[in-house]
């Protein structure tokens, strides 16, 4: 995933990490740095997160076909734990990035008297 | 013999006094002061297992009977005051020969036992008196000793303090006699029990009021009550370390005791307390003695000065048990009154180790002591330990009936300004502590673990500490019962 | 069971040892002595004994039974682990002090948890500030010196609100014994409820934990998720299940951290956040004092001890290789961590509570207990939680750690013990959560069986976990996940980290002028009414100065003419 922009708005500018320039046999000099690795290549990625999207639908989709039993009254909309779990981390994130506003300080905030 | 034990408590120690002075040897007068000091607890474990019961012990002097002789009276009360006194001087004497050799110059070593000596003769006498003006004549000897004991202090300023003292005491001492001499002038009697039978009669001159006033001023000033006790400080700060470690552990307990006995004998504590109504002064004062000498405790350099002023604190606990009025509130003061000896010994004489080696007492001084000096350190910390309240120690033994007495008072506020002196005590003692363990030694100054012949007499202390502070069986059964006595409740 | 003793004897002597010895003797030492005395506790016969009587009442030692010996096993193993995850330490790192308090420290929480009386827990309790503190101050940093500081003066601060609460049930109760206490309205219930509560991070009381356990040192920390709080949740399972208070308390624990831990830059901090939401469940599940909500709780403190321990190994492992511990700092540590990160997606997984993992078998407990009250706002918040702790302990801590953008920082896997630590538990987290009925349940308080492993069960919780990952990719795909930025967030502890010093040094400084110029005034005065004695005496410093014998004096007259006055009037 490192290399998926997409995913990593602080690193727009498409930079590579700090190093030597590494050769194509870099791998064997280096076995543990620079060899490339399963998430280096976006392709990958995109596989991973295709599939993810499917399981999601399946799990969804399921709930057609599985006698889920109801221990409450609202578990009895459609895919009641589907979407709560996805709003509330929705919402969660949301809230939390307003929060910044008041909660953020310096990391030597405590420090300086 | 053990008939005569009242007597031969007081009078040994008396002969001693002057042989030892007599005598230029420091060891041989040093070990006459051992020897007079564990005489006396002998002597006081005879009394209090005797009247450990209830019974009493009078005995006239010179064959005399009371009231026209004059009478040494021993119940539970001053039988554990005694014991109190006794202990603390049995163990500090031997504690002090390495220490008064750094300390005191040589050639006034054996006078210095000699006012030792005195002194101890000094407390045991008023303790073990039944009679008002031989409490006065014996608390002049043994504060004229003190004064010249802390007067041999190193630091020059040893002698203003011991002179201030001395000014300071006088006066305490004269408002005594004062006291005392208006109540003789009213009942014509200086016997504590026939007093306490003719003062009801004259209760209601001008004359009795008063001199409750002077000798209430008079304890007061003794036991260096919040705000009299500004003469303390300085006289604990430079005194000779093992002179500290005495009077601290003794001198301020035998004046609680005088206060205890004029109030609750001789005036009696309906008197005192539900006419005179003096509970109405000493409970305020003790909380400010509580609260506010803490604090000064916590911005204190000097070890010695800050334990100095957190025995007024604790001074101030033993007042608050007093003031309550109840045999639980008594029985927390005087167990107190023994175990601040114990916590308050250990910790003044764990610094006159450190004084022996080191040569300062201020707290920049301790750094690195943890390590170098970690026997002494050791006993500090559960010293330390003990004067916060922590359980395993006397200190909690203490706090325990202490606040039980004042929840069952109904004065839970005073019960959570108890906790609240218990977390000063905390600060005070961590400061100390923290430099001692966690500030690096000063490299190559030489400094190694105190002698043990010095040792010895602190851990005895600080096993002490530990031992009555988890088998608190017997110091409670004793407490209560002189409690009980002073309240005159008969179980 | 060979010889029957408190539990705590062994830890305290083997934390002697271990400041003692050194290398390979010492190393022995420290596996041995947890795993003889946890042996030692199989098969152990109920009931208190070692009782003593001090001052009229009664002490207990030792008081196995079905709560305290579930505790019992938990810490033996939790000190096994952090002790095997320990072991490389070295000299320069501290590893006489870390080992000795390490131990000591477990044995104190044994003693808590054993405790029959509250007399003897508070000793305990307190011992465990003392011991733990260390962990933190062995780092060696000022701030951890500091931090450690306020960590012990709050904990010093819970102790003696036991203190003072049992000495108030003494004297209404006339028994310090600890069983069931409840808020019966008296004050002595309610101190030692807030006593508990601090030590179990209640809100606005849980800022000692997200303070000081990312201050902590690398192998530290994992004793501390262990043994403080769940000591804590162990006096609350004792003394208070089913207070309905509870209930709201442990749904607010597990609600407010998380947003906290969304926007948080330091990975061992969010680990501390998170660690008070499940710690959240954990006391809803007392609160509701049914035996499937209590043993939920309980059954989830052990299993937390477990997978919060991993986490914390993990990001300790991270700390220790790489020598950092913030997000904007980390990522991309899979390729040369690879071991690390595969065990700390097992813990995520616990930790989320995903089928097959140790956290499922113990939430789903919690969660029914709630639905079975009828408590239905509680229960959409702990499933608005249980969502959340995915979303920044399940995904942000592996994320941000080992995958996210690579921050070309080139390490290895920690030493051969840390990763064997890791995968006794990592192993453990998927027994547990595999086999619950066969494992941890068996050893639950109460009677009641429960079955996890259900189709209604399984899927809802899955549907719930995807779909919060697919909030977090959707959030990440569309930039709306906030960055990791080199910050603090400021929380309660800004209160007294911030505005107390600035209120005491204000105030402080006025007191003290008011004070200077009143005592000033009064002293000059005192020295012109008696000018004769004090003549020679310079006015040094104020309240602790050596006071002139003419202003003693004025002291000595005032309280006479006042005693005079006093006793006249009557």
């Amino acid at each position: 995933m490192s290399h998926d922009e997409s995913l990593h708005p602080d690193r727009m500018d498409g930079s590579r990490p700090e190093g030597p320039p590494l050769g194509p046999y870099a791998w064997w000099s280096h076995p543990a740095a620079e060899r490339p690795r399963i998430w280096d290549d976006p392709a990958n990625v995109r596989k991973l997160l295709i599939g993810f999207y499917i399981a999601c639908a399946v799990l969804v989709l399921l709930e057609l076909v599985v006698d889920r039993h109801e221990y409450h009254p609202w578990e009895a909309i459609f895919g009641f734990h589907a979407w709560y779990g996805f709003a509330a981390c929705w919402m969660l994130v949301v809230i939390a990035k307003q929060m910044r506003r008041v909660l953020m300080r310096s990391e030597d905030y405590y420090d300086v008297d | 013999m053990s008939d005569h034990l009242p007597v031969l408590l007081v009078v040994v120690p008396l002969i001693a006094a002057p042989i030892a002075a007599l005598i230029r040897s420091v060891r041989l007068s040093w070990l006459i002061a051992c020897g007079a000091s564990w005489w006396a607890l002998y002597a006081a474990w005879g009394l209090l297992s005797r009247v450990r019961g209830g019974e009493v012990i009078s005995y006239a002097l010179g064959g005399w009977p009371a009231p026209y002789g004059i009478e040494y009276r021993v119940d539970a009360v001053n039988a554990w005051v005694i014991l109190i006194v006794a202990a603390i001087a049995s163990v500090a004497t031997p504690y002090a020969y390495q220490s008064v050799r750094r300390e005191v110059e040589s050639d006034r070593v054996s006078l210095f036992y000699s006012a030792w000596i005195l002194c101890l003769t000094g407390l045991l006498g008023i303790s073990v008196t039944g009679d008002v003006f031989n409490v006065f004549v014996f608390l002049e000897i043994s504060s004229l000793s003190a004064y010249a004991l802390i007067s041999l202090g190193q630091d020059r300023r040893a002698l203003t303090s011991a002179y201030q003292y001395l000014i300071m005491g006088s006066i305490g001492a004269t408002f005594i006699v004062i006291g005392i001499g208006l109540m003789y002038i009213m009942t014509g009697t200086l016997n504590m029990m026939d007093l306490s039978e003719r003062l009801p009669a004259v209760m209601d001159t001008r004359a009795i009021p008063v001199a409750f006033a002077f000798l209430t001023v008079g304890f007061s000033l003794k036991l260096a009550l919040f705000p009299l006790h500004l003469w303390l400080p300085n006289a604990y700060t430079f005194a000779p370390s093992a002179v500290t470690a005495f009077i601290a552990a003794t001198a301020t307990k035998v004046a609680v005791y005088m206060m205890l006995r004029f109030f609750f004998t001789v005036f009696g504590a309906a008197f005192a307390f539900d006419v005179m109504q003096v509970d109405l002064i000493l409970l305020p004062l003790a909380l400010v003695a509580i609260l506010s000498t803490s604090l000064v405790a916590i911005h204190q350099q000097n070890v010695k000065r800050l334990l100095a002023y957190s025995s007024v604190a604790q001074i101030g606990y033993m007042i608050l048990g007093v003031s309550l009025a109840s045999v639980a509130g008594l029985t927390a003061g005087l167990l107190h009154l023994f175990n601040h000896a114990l916590m308050k010994g250990a910790l003044f004489m764990a610094m006159g180790c450190v004084m022996y080696r080191v040569g300062s007492v201020r707290i920049d001084a301790m750094a690195g002591l943890g390590k170098k000096m970690p026997w002494t350190m050791a006993a500090f910390v559960v010293g330390g330990l003990s004067i916060i309240g922590v359980p395993l120690t006397v200190g909690f033994i203490s706090k325990w009936y202490l606040v039980q007495a004042a929840l069952a008072a109904g004065l839970w506020w005073v019960a959570a300004l108890v906790m609240v002196g218990s977390l000063m005590a905390v600060i005070y003692i961590w400061r100390v502590v923290e430099v001692a363990y966690l500030s690096p030694a000063p490299d190559g100054d030489g400094v190694a673990e105190a002698p043990l012949a010095m040792l010895i007499p602190l851990w005895v202390l600080v096993a002490a500490n530990v031992y009555f502070g988890v088998n608190a069986g017997l110091t409670t059964e004793v407490a209560t019962r002189a409690a009980e006595i002073l309240m005159g409740v008969t179980s | 069971m060979w010889i029957d003793l408190p539990p705590f004897i062994l830890l305290f002597v083997g934390g002697v040892l271990a400041a003692v010895t050194r290398g390979t003797l010492r190393k022995s030492i420290m596996l041995a002595v947890p795993i003889l005395g946890g042996l030692n506790l199989i098969g152990v016969e109920h009931g208190a004994r070692f009782q003593y009587e001090v001052a009229g009442q009664t002490l207990t030692l030792f008081r196995p039974d079905g709560l305290s010996l579930l505790f019992g096993y938990l810490f033996h193993l939790a000190a096994f682990i952090g002790n095997l995850f320990a072991l490389h330490l070295t000299d320069e790192e501290g590893a006489t002090l870390q080992h000795s308090s390490a131990l000591l420290y477990a044995g104190s929480a044994l003693g808590a948890v054993f405790a029959g009386d509250l007399i003897t827990m508070f000793v305990f309790w307190e011992l465990l500030a003392f011991t733990s503190v260390f962990l933190i101050w062995a780092r060696g940093t000022e701030r951890s010196y500091r931090t450690g500081f306020r960590y012990l003066v709050i904990h010093v601060l819970s102790g003696v609100l036991l203190l003072s609460g049992a000495i108030i049930r003494a004297q209404e109760t006339g028994s310090i014994e600890f069983g069931n206490i409840g808020l019966d309205g008296s004050l002595g219930a309610w101190l030692i409820l807030i006593s508990f509560g601090i030590k179990a991070a209640f809100p606005l009381a849980h800022n000692w934990l997200t303070d000081s356990y990312p201050e902590s040192t690398a192998t530290g920390a994992v004793f501390l998720s262990a043994f403080t709080t769940k000591v804590a949740i162990y006096g609350l399972a004792r003394g208070y299940a089913g207070t309905e208070m509870l209930v709201y308390i442990g749904a607010v624990m597990t609600a407010f951290p998380i947003f906290y831990a969304v926007i948080e830059n330091d990975l061992r901090r969010v680990l501390g956040y998170s660690m008070i939401n499940q710690i959240g469940f954990m006391v809803t599940g007392i609160g509701l004092g049914t035996a499937l909500g209590v043993n939920g709780a309980v059954a989830h403190a052990f299993n937390d001890v477990i997978f919060k321990g991993l986490l914390f190994m993990t990001m300790g492992s991270v700390l220790r290789q790489t020598g950092r511990i913030n997000g904007s700092d980390l990522g991309g540590l899979y390729k040369t961590m690879p071991w690390t990160a595969a065990f700390c997606i097992v813990g995520a997984a616990s930790i989320s509570a995903f089928p097959l993992f140790s956290g499922f078998a113990s939430k789903s407990m919690v969660m029914a207990a709630a639905l079975e009250e009828g408590h239905s706002i509680v229960w959409l918040v702990l499933l608005f939680a249980a969502a959340g702790v995915f979303h920044h302990a399940g995904i942000k801590i592996p994320f941000f750690a080992f995958y996210g953008h690579d921050s070309g920082i080139r390490t290895t896997d920690p030493p051969k013990n840390m990763l064997v630590a890791m995968g006794i538990s990592a192993v453990l987290c998927i027994v547990i959560g595999t086999f619950p009925e066969q494992t941890l349940y068996r050893i639950l308080p109460f009677e009641g069986g429960y079955h996890p492993y259900d189709v209604t069960h399984v899927l809802t919780q899955t549907q719930l976990l995807f779909f919060g990952a697919l909030a977090f990719v959707g959030l990440q795909k569309f930039h709306i996940y906030p960055a990791e930025l080199r910050s603090i967030n400021i929380d309660v502890e800004w209160l007294y980290r911030w505005v107390a010093p600035r209120i005491v040094g204000g105030v402080g400084s006025l007191v003290s002028r008011i004070d200077g110029a009143v005592r000033g005034t009064a002293v000059s005065a005192a020295r012109r009414v008696i000018a004769v004695g004090s003549r020679d005496h310079a006015g040094e410093g104020l309240l602790a100065r050596t006071w002139p014998t003419g202003s003693m004096l004025l002291w000595v007259a005032i309280l006479l003419v006042g005693y005079i006055t006093f006793y006249l009037a009557r």
